[in-house]
């Protein structure tokens, strides 16, 4: 019993309240049009090499609450294309009525109350774990979905999505600096660093896109037909190594900040040293991040293609450029973060100390 | 020359130019990852149990990122210890609520695409069990950038503070864990948010309502994968703050 000393009774309640939230959340189908039924039971015979299940389903909500169906479900053992249905999950029916019986398809899975579930316990471990920090840091990231969400409205009024994202890249660096590092000089410093560097890419981008052989925009994932392939493509560039640069910014500046604090007559070279030294120990660990980010998502891609013949080397060289691409131009950000930032702050404090 | 071949050679001058000695390290603990991450894609096609393949790579990537890039010592050990109590809880949260939820397979948009009807789907491979190490290797960058961070600033403390005690140690490795989180979540954030765009700009134009996307396996699958990272940079935060006091208290045992 050692164990429960240690929670606190908010803890508790907060916990309690998460629970019930995520309760209601996932039996809250009556908020739903369509209509929902839970899997009660069901049975699978294998054919050949499909597995057909046939389900017992209780419908949950609207006309036909409370009433047992039955509907069928095929899937394979490698789930590419479909998906085994498991007893106790929820799924959406389109259900028809021939005189007594009713006949029902099953049109997807309702997957949105695991999310759910998962978005209640990060919420109850960042909060029992930082508190006010904590609160601070999901405030930034629920401000930044926001200006996402805005974004996108822009974009579906007709206006061009790359010039949006440059909008994006001042909106969403200078709410996140102020909010998670709060209003002082070193955010400032780290802002101007963000952009700067992230400006510098842009150009790099652009530039070497100029002079390199194009891409086969015809790999990229989720193309419309409707919109310009390599405008989205730059658009998503431009936002998405903006967190990387901002943490190396603000890494930084705020090392070099508490350097000069502590010794105000620093000379600038050993200053540069110190802001190099902490440009090494980041750049490491921050590229393996984007890294790993950008790359685990291409495994089942890679893995139908290799059982379609696609050897290894032809899809690395021509199937994923994309991401390829993302990461190289955010490891280049990160680096070229270290010394744009290092340089500004050079510079402030050249400023700042000859007044 | 094509594109990617001259961004890759400015990343690999930036690297060396910027981080010099160190640099190179970084640069060969990047290959080796990559090279891992291959190979543990053809096991993974080979049909090799997916999860195992998952816990050697996690594994054989955080040794090489931890010993060899940032070297043996206290404060890579106690990162060591970290990341394995936290991926093993990670695991099984994951193995419980990735099953359940079956975002392997093709996803909505992909099903449209022509690739359907070129390929065959009839091999051996489970993809639910391959997501599951999706989600996994995709968050061990994440925990383990913020291990590294948390472990060496707890040593930083404790070298200019010897006699603080255990608790008091456990104290600041929190707080520097809360220092880092905001900035963290943002990394993590505009890292899949990229790749998002594209996704939300294809769902609007193809009218799918809101209920729809929030249930698509599309959106689950990032959305599930930047879910699963937070949990686990937040999750390190204490496991890391407790293993590393205590180790650090204790580090004449390591001959430190």
């Amino acid at each position: 019993m050692k164990f429960v000393k240690y929670i606190k009774t908010w803890q508790f309640i907060l916990g309690i309240v998460m629970i019930i939230l995520g309760i209601i959340f996932a039996n809250g189908t009556s908020f739903y049009k369509s209509n929902i039924g839970v899997v009660k039971s069901y049975n699978t015979t294998k054919a050949d090499k499909e597995y057909k299940q046939t389900l017992t389903i209780k419908v949950l909500n609207h006309k036909y609450r409370g009433q047992n169906i039955t509907a069928t479900n095929e899937y394979t053992f490698s789930g590419a294309l479909n998906e085994k249905i498991h007893k106790g999950d929820q799924v959406f029916l389109s259900i028809s009525k021939s005189g007594d019986s009713f006949s029902a398809s099953i049109s997807g899975v309702r997957r949105d109350y695991y999310a759910f579930w998962l978005v209640l316990i990060l919420l109850y471990i960042v909060v029992v774990m930082a508190k006010v920090r904590g609160i601070r840091a999901l405030i930034s990231v629920v401000l930044n979905i926001v200006i996402f969400a805005v974004a996108l409205h822009f974009y579906t009024l007709g206006h061009d999505l790359f010039s949006i994202s440059i909008v994006l890249m001042f909106v969403f660096t200078i709410c996140s600096m102020l909010i998670s590092n709060k209003v002082k000089t070193s955010s400032f410093i780290s802002i101007i660093s963000t952009l700067i560097t992230s400006f510098l890419v842009l150009l790099l981008v652009k530039w070497v896109f100029k002079i390199g052989v194009d891409i086969d925009y015809a790999n990229l994932d989720y193309i419309t037909g409707k919109a310009d392939p390599e405008m989205i493509f730059m658009a998503s560039l431009n936002i998405a190594s903006l967190g990387a640069v901002m943490d190396v910014a603000i890494s930084i500046t705020s090392s070099l900040f508490e350097v000069i604090r502590k010794n105000p007559n620093v000379k600038s070279k050993n200053l540069i040293s110190s802001g190099r030294e902490i440009g090494y120990d980041i750049m490491g660990s921050m590229t393996s991040v984007l890294f790993f980010t950008y790359a685990a998502g291409l495994i089942p891609l890679m893995i139908i293609k290799m059982h379609n013949d696609v050897s290894m080397i032809t899809i690395l060289h021509l199937q994923v450029p994309f991401e390829i691409c993302r990461f190289l131009i955010g490891g280049i950000a990160i680096v070229l973060a270290i010394p744009v930032t290092i340089f500004i702050c050079g510079i402030y404090f050249k400023v700042r100390n000859k007044k | 020359m094509s594109v990617i071949l001259i961004l890759l050679l400015i990343f690999i001058v930036l690297f060396v130019a910027v981080g010099g000695d160190r640099g190179v390290v970084s640069l060969i603990t990047l290959i080796g990852n990559a090279v891992i991450f291959i190979l543990c894609t053809i096991f993974m096609s080979a049909n090799i149990p997916a999860i195992l393949v998952t816990i050697i790579a996690s594994v054989g990537i955080s040794a090489l990122t931890l010993f060899y890039q940032n070297g043996r010592n206290v404060k890579t050990y106690s990162a060591m210890i970290s990341l394995v109590i936290v991926m093993v809880i990670l695991l099984l949260m994951t193995i419980i609520i990735g099953l359940q939820m079956e975002l392997g397979g093709l996803n909505e948009i992909e099903l449209k695409s022509d690739m359907v009807q070129f390929y065959t789907f009839d091999f051996h491979v489970d993809l639910r069990y391959v997501m599951i190490g999706v989600i996994i290797i995709g968050l061990l960058g994440a925990v383990l950038d913020t291990t590294v961070a948390i472990s060496s600033g707890l040593y930083e403390v404790y070298e200019h503070n010897k006699d603080l005690n255990q608790k008091e140690l456990f104290k600041s490795g929190i707080k520097i864990g809360k220092d880092i989180l905001s900035t963290t979540f943002n990394t993590l954030y505009f890292a899949y948010i990229g790749e998002a765009l594209m996704l939300i700009v294809y769902l609007q134009e193809y009218n799918y309502t809101f209920i729809e996307i929030i249930n698509s396996k599309a959106f689950l699958a990032e959305f599930v994968c930047i879910i699963f990272s937070a949990i686990g940079c937040t999750l390190v935060i204490p496991i890391n703050a407790y293993i590393a006091s205590r180790v650090y208290k204790s580090s004449t045992f390591f001959n430190q």
